[in-house]
């Protein structure tokens, strides 16, 4: 059943393994995070077919896990790859190989001390998957008391909480990455908003990504104490934003509009008399009036000239 | 008016009622009353000065690609034409033919014949293609008849009468050999030199009736690199070439010979420069005639020798030192040799031969001339024996710190005493122009340079010494309850004189007549007027050099030119400090960045003056990434402007401790973006309290899609008077008023007419979220665009519909403000709401720009300048995304007009009238003191300058306001009030009580009314 059966699947180190690991996503550490191993929590899919028929609305439940792909059977970390000249020219996404499940690990929390460069730690996984609708979804931790407590400490500075991605979707295992998107938002807003945030991932018309948009809500900073059972858990809602198509010149909705308007006039010619003939039956009696009373008033003004106080009767 | 809502006349009513102000156009009389135009051509290429005192003209071809001819009494264009700004107009050659110009230009492609009295065409022909090597005039022994254009492979000859190809030949082994010199001297046969380097040189001589090779030669040249410049053909077809390491002279004779002849010349003692190209410059006075026998050598760049190459010898006849420039003139008979020679007060001899030791060191020692006093003579000399003619010496001066001569050209005569006259054409560094006559009179002068403006800015202009003087009685601090009221009193006496001379002179100039009143403008009188109305133009041209202009008669008041300037840099012209401080002098800053080393310096100078500054700016020791203006001052009223260097480090000016100590207090929000367009990177930047600072956001537009072309904040001198409209159902829509927002806009990399795109990116410069991005798909650029207030105009080629089309974004936050009061851009969590509307243009745009008006209340008219010379005004109106397709009753309530997808050029909105303003690079707009009111400056080929009233003259009187009439009638009114009055008087008394009396008195003035 796969739409393309003569693509192969883009390549991808078959050794790797394909998930993140979830316990070693929670730790805080520093180091670079071992990859050897694969404590993949959860069970492997063998029965996927390496090019899985994610064109149809309906994707397998697996592939939304965040483990689901086996390593034997070549996942499709592909989103990246801007191939213009797709070999299914209908299929408007770029990718030939629609691959629902990529990993977009979140690495955020700089809480940088203010003197040296901002350290960054794994927050979550942004999954990107393609499709007809494409999909963003986030899988995140919730804040240790270490890193709330660095945050409380940068809130008061008024400093930033930083956000990246890597530019390149990551493949299965790949950590971190040499290319970000970055952004921030100030951490007094994201602490007194309870760590509710608007994360937005900005791609361009191949796939690829732009920008990540961070946006704390309510963005204001008043100084109010906020416990710290509300500090546990993201209250994130995450959304993919692809360019719109611009504006063209609407000219045959104008021109449909133009003969349905002559379409109308011809069906109503009462419509194309001129004003006059239109309305002659008001115009007349009105002249008839102005006619009428103009001569008195000339008649009176001549009146009042000589009258003194008289033309006080001419209103 | 029930008759039903079908009408065409409610539907058209609104249009209309647009169209209603648009019928301001300018009348007769006010042509060139509020506007002027300056006509420039360039840089000389070519440059041709007929030999008769009479001749009135100057044929000249540009780097601008204009063939023109000047007017050499006055300097005035007596005819111009200007070809395309692309290298495909480029001329490449110029030749003179009596009253013929012939032009070949377009790489070689297109040879064109004007008519040089008049400007018109003879005849145009195009050519093969093939790189263009050289073109030369081929004369008979009795006649000119032919032209011949060499092209890399093919020499063909062309009939001077009408253009038609004689005959076209090959050239023999054109792969390696490089053909670059034509010669013929009307005995009936074209020599053509061709170089293979450090080879041999190829001489094929043609037959003129036939074009067949008569004679093909091979001389061996070993020695020779190139052969422009190095070689030239003097006498009976001698071809002389020069090797300076040898310090040698090969001579060759195109007719007979086959072998070089080498001759030394260190026994004439010639002093070859080092690392200098000896260049040779000879003259062929008549192309039916043989060369002339005597040749410049150019040893050094500024040392000449005049050498004569006779009957088989060589002789030296005179020693150039110190010399900037020479040529030959022709006239009659007579061949001379001008030399333009700097004047050195203490060493006058060094034109005269004699030549003392140091003068030699001092040359040899300097790279090129350095004129100290910038004070330069020009002298005659007879070629035949290198002796100078008497009372033929030209003195002018240039500038101080001014720029070099650079092109000398000169116009020989016999006066009627048989004596030599000349007149000569100077062009310096910062292409000015300069036409000297003897003994040193400049008979005009043409700032060329104004062709190429990059960069302009109006500021305005000082208060009078009387306003300044009661503005100073604000500035300093009370000295005693008394003294202030007499110094109140000093300076309103000194208003009220300078309001009576005022008086005196409206009155003295209203005795004359109008076109004898000359506002002379200078330097020393200039005062903001009333409505500051006239400002000073601050241009930076493209050569380095920049001009204060005054903005009401296009005066140039004072010019400045940087000498440091290489060509190709990039300039940004920053007001740091306006007018409005009086004791202060205003301030801008020029930042110049070199285009190859990236290297740049600050230019302090003072615009109204034109004089450098005494400020002193930093040194900038790594290349500037970008500017940011900050709105915080130094206690000398300068703002702050923040220079970012590319390790993004910050360098603030001025760096006074009040500076530095305001600036770690609002560190914290300054930001700044960058933008990398080659890895189509931008990024955002926070200042750090010790001037570091740290990066807060990054933006990538993957290069291999698309690549950023433009990136356009708003201006910051811009207000926006209304926050909202109000729709037809009384509601009021917000407009999304972000001063922060950047609009980006990406051309696709693929160029594919079916898959190229423009991308826009609107995206706030402070937090880098993107705030909108579309794509327009099918468009390619070039791209112009227009952001301000709260929508964005661009304009774009559709590759599917083959034509152009513009777009609007207008964003609004709804009907309900977030936040009113105040502004931040870290504070906006609602996306605003784009409304976009699409419409075709007719016309290719050059440049687009908006007006700006003192406080926003006008309403917005957009600037565009099309390919045809001319600006259109075009209200905003119709380029509004919320035109509605089908009009309604709120639409109409609203004034909007039915949406129609064209958008119609009518001359009549073109503000420029019949004034054309040829490849027009950019319009700038500055607000006046009048609302109603905006100034605009178009520049390209040439200048215009004009005002627009996009919503009429709402705030003054027209200009042929009735005076009369409303004061007479005034007056007449006043006293009939008071005679009637009198009159009521009497027949009221005794009156009713108090409350009466006056009601028939209003009737009695209401009937006289």
């Amino acid at each position: 059943m796969c739409p393309f059966p003569h693509v192969p699947c883009p390549h991808v180190p078959l050794s790797l393994c394909p998930c993140v690991p979830m316990s070693l996503s929670l730790s805080l550490s520093l180091s670079p995070l071992p990859t050897s191993r694969c404590p993949c929590p959860y069970p492997m899919s063998p029965s996927l077919s390496p090019c899985p028929m994610s064109l149809s609305p309906s994707l397998p439940l697996s592939l939304l896990s965040p483990c689901p792909l086996s390593p034997s059977l070549s996942p499709c970390p592909c989103p990246h790859v801007p191939v213009p000249m797709s070999p299914c020219p209908h299929v408007p996404i770029p990718c030939p190989c629609p691959c629902p499940h990529v990993p977009v690990p979140l690495s955020p929390v700089p809480l940088s001390p203010a003197d040296d460069a901002p350290r960054f730690r794994r927050r979550g996984t942004l999954s990107l998957s393609w499709g007809p609708e494409p999909t963003l979804t986030l899988t995140q931790k919730p804040l240790g008391d270490e890193e709330r407590a660095r945050l409380r400490e940068v809130a008061a500075r008024d400093g930033l909480y930083r956000v990246r991605v890597p530019r390149r979707p990551l493949g299965p295992g790949e950590e971190g990455g040499s290319e970000f998107v970055t952004s921030f938002v100030r951490a007094c807003a994201l602490l007194e908003s309870h760590l509710s945030d608007q994360l937005s991932l900005h791609l361009d018309v191949a796939g690829h990504v732009v920008a990540l948009g961070v946006v704390a809500a309510p963005g204001t900073c008043r100084g109010s104490a906020v416990p710290d059972g509300h500090l546990e858990l993201f209250n994130t809602s995450v959304a993919l934003r692809q360019p719109l198509p611009a504006a063209t010149p609407e000219t045959a909705a104008f021109i449909r509009h133009l003969e349905q308007e002559q379409a109308q006039r011809a069906r109503n010619p009462q419509e194309q008399k001129s004003f006059f003939a239109k309305y002659w039956m008001y115009i007349i009696p009105i002249v008839l009036f102005l006619m009428m009373s103009g001569a008195p008033d000339a008649g009176g003004a001549q009146g009042g000239g000589t009258g003194g106080g008289g033309g006080a009767g001419v209103r | 008016m029930a008759a039903g809502p079908r009408t065409p006349l409610p539907l058209l009513l609104p249009l209309l009622l647009v169209l209603l102000p648009l019928a301001a156009a300018v009348y007769e009389d006010q042509v060139g009353k509020f506007d002027w135009r300056q006509q420039y051509v360039g840089k000389l290429k070519f440059a041709s000065l007929e030999a008769s005192q009479g001749s009135k003209k100057l044929v000249v071809a540009t780097e601008e690609n204009v063939v023109a001819a000047l007017n050499s009494r006055s300097g005035e264009i007596l005819w111009r034409h200007v070809d395309k700004g692309t290298p495909e107009g480029a001329v490449d050659a110029m030749l003179i033919h009596g009253q013929d110009a012939i032009t070949v230009s377009s790489a070689g492609r297109i040879l064109r014949s004007w008519e040089t009295n008049i400007g018109g065409l003879n005849w145009e022909t195009s050519l093969d293609t093939g790189s263009f090597q050289g073109a030369a005039l081929v004369g008979l022994p009795e006649a000119v008849k032919y032209v011949a254009v060499l092209k890399k492979a093919a020499l063909s000859l062309h009939y001077l009468s009408n253009g038609h190809q004689k005959w076209v030949e090959h050239l023999p082994e054109s792969e390696s050999t490089q053909y670059e010199l034509l010669y013929s001297r009307g005995t009936g046969v074209i020599h053509v030199v061709g170089i293979v380097p450090q080879s041999h040189l190829n001489v094929l001589t043609f037959n003129v009736e036939d074009g067949e090779i008569t004679r093909q030669v091979r001389v061996a040249a070993p020695w020779l690199g190139e052969l422009q410049g190095s070689c030239a053909v003097v006498g009976e077809a001698v071809l002389v070439c020069v090797d300076a390491p040898e310090r040698s002279l090969h001579l060759c004779a195109l007719d007979t010979e086959q072998d070089m002849r080498h001759i030394p010349l260190q026994s004439m003692e010639l002093e070859f420069a080092d690392d200098f190209q000896a260049r040779i410059l000879a003259t062929q006075p008549s192309v039916t005639s043989a060369s002339r026998t005597q040749f410049f050598l150019q040893l050094s760049p500024s040392h000449f020798s005049l050498l004569q190459y006779k009957q088989g010898l060589l002789s030296h006849l005179r020693d150039f030192q110190q010399a900037a420039l020479v040529s030959f003139a022709t006239t009659g008979e007579k061949t001379v040799a001008a030399v333009l020679t700097c004047r050195n007060e203490l060493k006058p001899g060094s034109s005269d031969g004699l030549h003392a030791g140091s003068t030699l060191e001092d040359a040899r020692r300097q790279d090129s001339l350095i004129c100290s006093n910038q004070t330069y003579n020009i002298n005659l000399y007879l070629v035949e024996t290198g002796q100078r003619l008497l009372d033929t010496t030209i003195t002018f001066s240039l500038e101080q710190g001014g720029a070099k001569p650079q092109q000398l050209y000169i116009q020989v005569f016999l006066k009627k005493d048989d004596s030599v006259g000349y007149r000569a054409l100077v062009q310096t560094e910062d292409h000015m122009l300069m036409f000297l006559q003897q003994p040193g009179k400049v008979v005009w002068s043409r700032e060329e340079s104004l062709a190429e403006v990059v960069s302009l800015e109006m500021v305005d202009l000082p208060l009078t010494g009387a306003q300044a003087e009661l503005e100073g009685e604000f500035g300093k601090k009370a000295d005693g309850l008394l003294g202030m009221f007499l110094k109140r009193l000093s300076s309103q006496l000194i208003l009220l004189q300078a309001w009576t001379a005022h008086l005196w002179k409206m009155f003295y100039d209203a005795r004359k007549p109008r076109s004898q009143i000359k506002n002379e403008i200078n330097i020393d009188n200039l005062a903001r007027d009333e409505f500051n109305l006239q400002k000073m133009m601050v241009m930076v041209t493209a050569s380095g050099k920049l001009f204060g202009i005054e903005s009401s008669s296009g005066t140039i008041l004072w010019k400045q030119y940087l000498r440091n300037v290489r060509p190709g840099s990039s300039f940004k012209l920053m007001v740091q400090r306006t007018t409005a401080h009086f004791p202060h002098p205003p301030q801008c800053t020029l930042l110049v960045k070199d285009k190859e080393t990236k290297m740049s310096f600050l230019y302090v100078f003072n615009p109204i003056f034109g004089k450098r500054s005494q400020v002193a700016p930093p040194v900038l020791k790594r290349p500037i990434l970008q500017t940011l203006l900050l709105p915080i001052m130094d206690q000398d009223y300068a703002k702050v402007l923040l220079l970012i260097d590319d390790e993004y480090k910050v360098t603030p000016f001025p760096a006074t401790k009040n500076v530095l100590r305001q600036l770690e207090e609002i560190a914290h929000s300054i930001y700044f973006y960058l933008v990398d367009a080659e890895q189509g990177k931008l990024s955002g930047f926070r200042l750090k309290k010790d001037l570091s600072t740290e990066e807060i956001w990054e933006v990538a537009i993957p290069t291999e899609v698309q690549r950023i072309v433009a990136v356009k904040g708003k201006r910051s001198n811009e207000h926006v008077h209304s926050q909202g409209r109000v729709m037809g159902d009384r509601s009021v829509l917000y407009k999304s008023l972000n001063p922060n927002l950047l609009a980006v806009v990406t051309e696709s990399t693929d160029t594919h007419h079916e898959r190229t795109f423009i991308g826009i990116y609107l995206m706030d410069g402070v937090t880098g979220r993107i705030i909108h991005s579309s794509v327009q798909k099918k468009a390619k650029g070039p791209v112009h665009m227009v952001h301000s207030e709260n929508w964005v105009v661009y304009q774009y080629w559709n590759t599917k519909a083959r034509r152009n089309e513009f777009t609007v974004l207008e964003l609004y936050e709804g009907t309900e403000q977030y936040n009113a009061t105040a502004f931040s851009s870290l504070d906006r969590p609602i996306l605003p709401q784009v409304l976009q509307q699409s419409y075709i243009f007719p016309s290719a745009i050059s440049a687009m720009e908006a007006t700006i008006t003192e406080r926003g209340i006008t309403s917005r008219h957009l600037l565009i300048g099309l390919p045809s010379g001319a600006i259109l005004s075009l209200p905003k109106a119709l380029l509004d995304p919320r035109r509605p397709e089908i009009p309604t009753e709120q639409s109409r309530e609203e004034n909007l007009i039915p949406y129609s997808p064209d958008v119609q050029i009518h001359a009549e909105r073109f503000i420029n009238y019949n004034q054309t303003i040829f490849r027009m690079r950019g319009i700038y707009t500055a607000p006046s003191g009048l609302e109603s009111t905006c100034l605009v400056v178009a520049y390209g080929l040439d200048i215009f300058q004009t005002r627009v009233c996009p919503s009429k003259q709402f705030d003054v009187l027209k200009d042929d306001y009735d005076y009369v009439l409303i004061s007479s009638v005034l007056f007449g009114l006043v006293f009939a009030t008071m005679i009637t009055k009198r009159l009521a008087q009497p027949s009221l008394d005794p009156s009713p009580p108090g409350g009466w009396s006056q009601t028939p008195l209003f009737h009695l003035a209401g009937r006289y009314l």
